[in-house]
């Protein structure tokens, strides 16, 4: 080996050396850097205490001041909302529909099932093929009888994640979901228990948004508006997408950019109090696929939903039941930011 | 004369790594840009970094373009046949 054959190798060992450092330097600050969020402003919070003085929803559109405003100054208190609106009734969300789901006090906890006075969960796990290859998923039957039994948690750890299953056995869920991954996230709106977390919109990310009157509706991207949004009293927002129902009806385009077979988490929903949580285990050959965006529009659409929204999928994708991952997650997954749990509704 | 040796030394160096430094940032843009075909929502492209990242390599390109036209301008080589043309 000549002495200019070494040196050239020494430059090209010591250029990649120095282009990694710069790579991971990069991916630290674009994306695996947590970033911060700050509670911006507490939306009104079911009051469970307080009698139903009327039946209808907190919904307060006459007093647009007591909304959080745009203003993303981060060093402004939180100021709890006060309203005079009434409250819902605390077991009022499916208003007396599907009774035969709910037990009279008495917790029933199967393999597959969980019923208590305020929560009814049915977990089923289902085959399909596609494209003469198996997938598999779970659907999570959710009803409940307080939005309160619907709750997002964070991770409680100092990198800001944790595994899925961790994080449901912390926060005492029934069933649990990966999220929207949103503290690793720039942009997009982001709304958790009723507490405005972020209110900068993704460009290119729709919209999910559970309202504290049980109703899910979903926003396509340059088709958001915040004020609105906030005067229906929101419970959750979440930004990843994209929407999969276009009024109850399956969609062939997609606001996104990874549409190919992948495993999938996504959230339905049927009406006020019914939701369902589905997981698609993906990326595993002679197990399960995963499922292209059409796909599970399709599914969404066949499970009934009237309206479904898409969350971050592939090794984030796990689903947790009673603290034990139930999915089969690619790569045995990965840590995660975030989840959506039911649990029993707060005191 | 010996200032004017180790300032073109300096120059030497500094172009040369300006050169470097170059391609790390022009290959970590490429890569961002095939990225962000793939994935768009992890704003591979359109996210402050990366703008900033964009901004550092044309400041890059254009110092070591303006020194790469300073060296080839002084080279003695050219300026022997400047000299022997006129």
């Amino acid at each position: 080996m000549t002495r200019n054959t070494i040196k050239i190798i020494t430059v090209v060992a010591v250029d990649a050396v120095l282009f990694a450092i710069l790579l991971l330097t990069f991916a630290w600050f674009h994306h695996a850097k947590p970033q911060n969020v700050t509670d911006l402003g507490t939306f009104e919070f079911p009051k469970l205490s307080q009698p139903p003085a009327v039946s209808s929803p907190p919904v307060n559109t006459d007093t647009p001041n007591e909304t959080p405003s745009n203003n993303t100054d981060t060093t402004e208190s939180p100021v709890p909302i006060e309203s005079e609106a009434p409250t819902p009734e605390p077991t009022g969300l499916l208003k007396g529909k599907f009774a035969d789901k709910f037990t009279s006090g008495e917790v029933i906890k199967t393999a597959d099932t969980y019923r208590s006075k305020n929560v009814c969960i049915e977990i089923s796990e289902h085959d399909m093929k596609v494209q003469y290859n198996p997938v598999h998923y779970f659907v999570a039957d959710i009803y409940i009888q307080d939005i309160t039994s619907f709750r997002c948690a964070v991770a409680q750890t100092s990198n800001n994640k944790e595994r899925v299953e961790v994080m449901a056995r912390n926060n005492d869920a029934i069933v649990a979901t990966s999220g929207d991954y949103f503290l690793f996230h720039k942009n997009g709106l982001a709304i958790r228990n009723g507490v405005l977390l972020r209110e900068t919109l993704h460009p290119d990310q729709d919209v999910c948004v559970l309202y504290q009157d049980g109703t899910m509706e979903t926003y396509l991207k340059g088709q958001v508006d915040l004020q609105s949004i906030y005067a229906k009293l929101p419970y959750h927002a979440w930004s990843f997408g994209p929407k999969l129902l276009d009024n109850g009806q399956p969609m062939t385009k997609f606001n996104t950019s990874v549409e190919t077979w992948n495993p999938r988490c996504a959230i339905g929903y049927y009406e006020p109090g019914h939701y369902c949580l589905v997981l698609v285990d993906g990326r595993q050959t002679g197990y399960s696929l995963g499922l292209k965006m059409q796909d599970l529009s399709k599914l969404m659409f066949d499970l009934g939903c009237t309206e479904a929204y898409n969350l971050d999928g592939g090794m984030t994708a796990m689903m947790a039941y009673d603290g034990e991952l139930i999915s089969k997650p690619c790569g045995g997954g990965r840590q995660n930011s975030d989840i959506l749990y039911i649990a029993e509704p707060l005191s | 004369m010996k200032n004017n040796k180790s300032l073109r030394v300096f120059l030497r160096i500094t172009r040369i790594l300006l050169s470097h430094i170059t391609i790390y940032f022009a290959v970590l843009i490429l890569i961002c840009y095939f990225i962000d075909r793939v994935n768009t929502a992890m704003e591979f492209i359109s996210s402050p970094l990366s703008k900033t990242f964009i901004m550092i390599l044309a400041f890059l390109a254009l110092i070591t373009s303006v020194l790469n036209i300073i060296a080839l301008w002084h080279n003695p080589d050219k300026r022997r046949e400047r000299k022997r043309r006129s």
